[in-house]
C-alpha cells in the first residue's frame, strides 16, 4: 500500500513542472511602461510622433498551449505630442487633437483593444490579431510584436514580459477625416508595453 | 487647381459661397433660395470630411438634422402652419433634440451634471431658433442674422479648438452672405419663411451646441450668441433700398458676434486644458 501511495505521490511530482510550463501565465500591464507611440505625416514633409500617457490592460499567454489573449484601454485625453502650451496661440496642438476634430476624447473616452486571436512564434507570442475600437469605429487590426522577452523583475523577482506591438492603420477608416491630406492618413502605431505576472 | 480646392479658405466659404450662388441665383424669385443656406453647408462637408453617418457620433447627428431642417421648414410653409404654434413646436423639437444628440456625453456624466447640461442646452437651442424663426418674414435681417451667426459660431469654434465646426460656422455665414448679395442684386427682399429660417435657426444653434460640448467653446459665448438674432431684427426703417438696409444690419450683425468671439477669445487666456 505504501509503495503505492509513493509511486503515486512520484507520478505527481513528476508531472508538476509539465502542469506548470502548461499554465497559463497571466500579466497586468505596468502604465509606467506602457505608452501607445503613433507617428503621423505632417504637411509631406515630417515624420511627427504621440504617444498616449495613461493605459489599462493585461496579457494572458500559455506556452505549451500556445494561446493567449489581450485587452489594452488606453485614456483618449491622455494623447500628447509634446506641444501642450499654448504661448501666442488660442489653442495647442495637444487641445486640438483632443476635440471634436480628432480624438474628440469628450464623447470617446477611450480607445480599447480586445485579441481574437494570438500567434506564436517558437515559444512566445509573435501577433496578436483583434478588435481596435478608436472613435466609436471598431475594425480588426494585427499587433506584430517586433520583440517580445520575458524575464525577471530585478525589484521584485517577479516574472515580468515586455515588448513592441506595431501596426499601421487609416485613420480614416475610424471616422477621422480631419486635414488629411495635410495630416496623413496613415498612421504607424508602436505600443511599448512591460507587464508584471499576477 | 487641386492646391486651390484644398485651401482652408476656400473649402470653408469660397466653395460654399459658389455653391450658395449657384442654388439661389435660379430660385431667387421664391423663397426655396432660401435652400442655399444648406447647399453651402453641403458643399463645404463635400469638400472636407464628406459625408458619413456612422458611428451616429454628436458631430454627424448635427450633420444630419442640419441638412434635414429645410425638410421641416419646407412641410411647415406648404402646409400653411399658423406661426405661433408652428414656432413654438420647431423650438420645442430642436431644444428636446439635445437629448438624442448629445447623449453620447450627456451619459458620461453623473445624473445631476447630466439634466444641468442636458437643460442648458436645450434652453440656448430653443431660444436661439426663436429668434431666428421671428425672421421669417424679413429676407434682408435674416441674411444679416446669418451671416453674424455664421461668423460667430465659426470663429467662436476656430478659438475653441475646432476647425470642424469652424468650417460650418463659416459656410452658413457664405450662405447667409450670398443670399443678401442676391437680394442685393435683384433689389427685392426675398421673403425665407419657415423653409429659410428653420436651417438657419438649427444650424447656428447645433454648431454653437456641439463647438461647447465636443470642443472648447465656453458657455458664456452660448448666452451671448442670441444677440446676435436679436440685433438682426431691430426695426431698421423697412422704407431703406434693400443695399442700405442689407449692409446696416450686416454690419450690426456681426458687431454683435464680437461679444460671443471676444466671450471664446477670453477663454483662451486661462490654463491650457
Amino acid at each position: 500500500m505504501n509503495i503505492k501511495k509513493t509511486r503515486i505521490a512520484l507520478l505527481f511530482a513528476a508531472a508538476l513542472p509539465l502542469a506548470a510550463v502548461a499554465a497559463p501565465e497571466h500579466y497586468t500591464l505596468d502604465p509606467t511602461h506602457t505608452y501607445p507611440n503613433f507617428t503621423v505625416e505632417h504637411w509631406g514633409l515630417s515624420m511627427m510622433h504621440g504617444r498616449f500617457d495613461k493605459t489599462a490592460g493585461k496579457f494572458t499567454f500559455d506556452r505549451a498551449a500556445k494561446t493567449g489573449s489581450a485587452e489594452l484601454t488606453i485614456e483618449t485625453a491622455s494623447v500628447t505630442t509634446g506641444d501642450n502650451v499654448r504661448g501666442n496661440r488660442p489653442r495647442s496642438r495637444d487641445e486640438h487633437l483632443r476635440q471634436a476634430d480628432f480624438f474628440n476624447a469628450t464623447e470617446f473616452p477611450a480607445i480599447t483593444f480586445k485579441s481574437t486571436k494570438v500567434n506564436f512564434g517558437a515559444e512566445l507570442p509573435a501577433s496578436v490579431e483583434g478588435n481596435l475600437t478608436l472613435s466609436g469605429v471598431t475594425k480588426p487590426v494585427t499587433l506584430t510584436f517586433e520583440r517580445f522577452k520575458c524575464g525577471k523583475n530585478p525589484f521584485n523577482q517577479k516574472d515580468r514580459c515586455g515588448g513592441n506591438a506595431v501596426t499601421k492603420i487609416k485613420r480614416s477608416d475610424f471616422g477621422m477625416k480631419t486635414a488629411i491630406p495635410a495630416v496623413g492618413d496613415e498612421i504607424a502605431m508602436n505600443i511599448e508595453f512591460e507587464g508584471d505576472k499576477d | 487647381m487641386d492646391a486651390l480646392l484644398e485651401h482652408p479658405a476656400v473649402q470653408a466659404a469660397g466653395i460654399p459661397l459658389v455653391a450658395a450662388l449657384i442654388v439661389a441665383t435660379p430660385l431667387v424669385r421664391t423663397r426655396f433660395a432660401w435652400l442655399a443656406l444648406v447647399a453651402a453647408y453641403a458643399a463645404m462637408v463635400s469638400v472636407t470630411t464628406g459625408f458619413s453617418f456612422v458611428p451616429l457620433s454628436a458631430g454627424r447627428k448635427v450633420m444630419l438634422l442640419v441638412l434635414l431642417a429645410p425638410l421641416a421648414g419646407l412641410a411647415l410653409d406648404a402646409a400653411g402652419a399658423r406661426a405661433r404654434a408652428a414656432a413654438a413646436a420647431v423650438c420645442l423639437a430642436a431644444g428636446a433634440s439635445v437629448a438624442w444628440v448629445f447623449w453620447t456625453v450627456l451619459a458620461q456624466k453623473s445624473a445631476g451634471d447630466a439634466v444641468l447640461a442636458g437643460a442648458g442646452l436645450a434652453i440656448f437651442v430653443a431660444v436661439l431658433v426663436a429668434l431666428a424663426l421671428r425672421l421669417r418674414d424679413d429676407g434682408v435681417a435674416a441674411g444679416a442674422a446669418g451671416v453674424g451667426l455664421g461668423l460667430a459660431v465659426g470663429v467662436g469654434a476656430l478659438l475653441s479648438a475646432s476647425t470642424g465646426f469652424f468650417n460650418a460656422g463659416t459656410s452658413l455665414a457664405a450662405g447667409a452672405g450670398a443670399l443678401l448679395l442676391v437680394q442685393v442684386a435683384t433689389g427685392r427682399p426675398r421673403v425665407p419663411g419657415w423653409t429659410g429660417v428653420v436651417p438657419l435657426g438649427v444650424a447656428a444653434a447645433l454648431f454653437a451646441a456641439a463647438s461647447a460640448t465636443i470642443a472648447q467653446l465656453p458657455w458664456t459665448a452660448l448666452a451671448l450668441l442670441p444677440l446676435v438674432p436679436a440685433v438682426a431684427s431691430l426695426p431698421v426703417n423697412p422704407n431703406l433700398a434693400v443695399l442700405p438696409r442689407a449692409a446696416l444690419l450686416t454690419v450690426l450683425s456681426v458687431a454683435a458676434a464680437a461679444a460671443p468671439i471676444a466671450a471664446a477669445w477670453y477663454a483662451t487666456l486661462g490654463p491650457s486644458g
